[in-house]
């Protein structure tokens, strides 16, 4: 599963700011949901987790959520900005997140924990 | 009640179909079923990422509202997961094959707000805990 540059695109990166636009045509949209293309949450939270595997240089895994919140629906086409605050552990990264669209409206609020020790 | 026509409860279709199976028990309680296959659009590197055991959750708990509400007489309408809480992800994530099993219980459910706790495992193994909420 890799979802960069087949269902949103990184426009521009500094600091942990991730300008995203969410690409067109993915073929989960057939799924979710047939005539009504809607970005399914978990989706978002990947996106978070291949931005966070960036920033830390290393392939990371949800190990844990503490709170995730899906404050209002993302759409194909839409221009987002995610904002990654990532702290190292042991084992990963202990990350809050957000991902507002371009006038600031909150989409999703995020605290996870990820981690590199993979199966 | 069990069914093997999840598509009669669910909106969802595939590649993010990501329950086979569903039974009913009682308003507070259901189970689920999903055998990993090949051409699922969670693997990585050969095993599930956690976040289709979240997918997998949010379609239980879809279905339960769905069979509630063709019990009803009402049509399967479209649902939206609210928030994810207190979960927490095993080190092993499910490979290609294996099948993971799910309980679910209903929390709370209050008007087109359910709360649900859910545990998946896999050959006994806890795979996921969690708590959400949807919206339908």
């Amino acid at each position: 599963m890799k979802l960069k540059d087949s269902l949103y695109k990184i426009e521009s990166q500094h600091d942990g700011v991730f300008d995203i636009l969410m690409l067109d045509g993915h073929p989960v949209y057939e799924g979710h949901f047939p005539g009504e293309p809607i970005t399914p949450g978990v989706l978002s939270l990947a996106i978070v987790r291949e931005c966070a595997s960036m920033l830390a240089d290393k392939e990371l895994r949800y190990s844990a959520v503490k709170n995730c919140r899906f404050a209002a629906m993302i759409r194909p086409a839409e221009k987002l900005t995610l904002t990654i605050t990532h702290t190292p552990i042991d084992d990963g990264s202990q990350i809050a997140a957000e991902i507002t669209d371009r006038e600031g409206n909150l989409r999703l609020q995020l605290e996870a924990t990820l981690t590199d020790s993979l199966n | 009640m069990t069914t093997d026509d999840i598509t009669s409860l669910i909106p969802q279709r595939p590649p993010i179909l990501m329950v086979d199976r569903f039974s009913y028990e009682v308003d507070s309680l259901c189970h689920s079923e999903l055998t990993l296959k090949e051409d699922n659009m969670f693997l990585h590197n050969g095993s599930m990422v956690p976040e289709g055991l979240l997918e997998h959750i949010a379609q239980t708990a879809a279905a339960h509202i769905g069979y509630r509400r063709k019990m009803a007489g009402e049509e399967v309408n479209l649902g939206f997961i609210g928030d994810i809480k207190r979960c927490t992800m095993g080190k092993r994530m499910p490979t290609v094959g294996q099948t993971v099993m799910t309980t679910m219980r209903v929390v709370s459910q209050v008007g087109n707000i359910t709360m649900v706790s859910a545990e998946s495992t896999s050959n006994g193994v806890t795979l996921i805990e969690c708590r959400m909420k949807l919206a339908n």
